[in-house]
């Protein structure tokens, strides 16, 4: 009798356990990988990867269709990366912008990017760290990058994001977007090319943007 | 009157089948996808820009009264058909106003481009 009341007592917790982890089991949204190539995945009210690869293609199209990469006499142009401001309410890596910008412009054959100059600095710190070999006794010196090599940008890509929140009413929100960007004639100052691309979002005021 | 029976017939079932057929693509590079999407395509027309770069032109009309947000979504491919690879490559969303002509034009950010598959559908 005793062992049977024991068994009891024990039996009911441990089903009551069981059936509350398989409901919390059934109410955690599982994990999927996004389908890149065809997301039908519900817009969100901050930027996601598909807002900077819309913004991004426009200003490539834009870039291509204005002739402005044409270099008169032929070549490519060499093209420096300036200051994209995040003025916006989020925390954005710009490059998620203008990595894809650079990657599309490079391939057209037009444009050449450098990685020595940028509006902060170089980018790439070892072309500036492999001449200091140059100094050592180390290295076979025919191998050191010589004085007077590097080439100079012809343009400059700057540019900024910006972020507007209006109310709509007690309940919705809107949100607009605005990636505005410049091609900069480095020796004449002159912009050959401005673009923007606005993204409009509109969900409810309970939706954080930031 | 019996003896134009057979003479009706013939022509009901011509125009039947004349309306079963399906119309020749416009462009076989550009296809509809999705199901009934009640547009159809009247143009494709492509060109080399003054820089070299491949642009197509579509140009097609919306048959309803309604208002329809399409998406197309280009793939560029080199002269062999290979596809070209793209960081951009997206389905961008255009407007068919109700019983008008739509058009998008796309051009290609590679200089290898020298030949297209473009997909419509229904945008989300």
């Amino acid at each position: 009798m005793i062992r049977n009341a024991i068994s009891k007592s024990m039996i009911f917790p441990a089903v009551t356990a069981l059936i509350l982890a398989f409901l919390t089991t059934g109410c955690v949204t599982s994990t999927q990988n996004i389908n890149m190539s065809n997301d039908q995945g519900k817009a969100v009210m901050g930027l996601d990867y598909r807002d900077f690869q819309g913004a991004a293609g426009e200003a490539v199209q834009s870039m291509i269709m204005s002739g402005a990469l044409q270099k008169q006499g032929g070549g490519r142009y060499v093209l420096a990366i300036s200051d994209i401001i995040n003025d916006t309410m989020q925390r954005i890596d710009t490059d998620q912008l203008v990595k894809k910008i650079r990657v599309e412009l490079l391939q057209s054959g037009k444009v050449v990017v450098t990685t020595a100059v940028s509006a902060k600095g170089a980018e790439d710190q070892m072309s500036f760290k492999a001449r200091k070999l140059r100094a050592s006794d180390e290295f076979n010196q025919k191998t050191v990058a010589k004085k007077g090599r590097m080439i100079a940008p012809d343009l400059s890509l700057s540019g900024k994001i910006i972020q507007r929140n209006v109310r709509v009413d007690s309940s919705t929100q809107q949100v607009e977007y605005y990636f505005q960007l410049t091609l900069t004639h480095i020796e004449t100052g002159l912009a050959l090319w401005e673009g923007e691309s606005v993204i409009g979002k509109r969900g409810s005021n309970k939706s954080v943007s930031w | 009157m019996k003896r134009f029976y057979p003479l009706i017939l013939l022509v009901a079932l011509t125009c039947l089948m004349a309306a079963c057929t399906t119309q020749p693509p416009v462009d076989p590079r550009v296809s509809l996808v999705g199901g009934s999407l009640f547009v159809e395509l009247t143009q494709v027309d492509s060109r080399l820009t003054p820089e070299g770069f491949l642009e197509v032109l579509v140009t097609g009309r919306n048959k309803t009264q309604n208002y329809k947000d399409l998406e197309y979504r280009v793939e560029w491919l080199d002269n062999s058909g290979f596809p070209l690879p793209s960081t951009i490559k997206r389905w961008v969303r255009f407007p068919a106003f109700e019983g008008s002509q739509f058009r998008f034009n796309a051009v290609a950010s590679h200089a290898k481009a020298r030949d297209f598959r473009i997909l419509i559908r229904k945008g989300n």
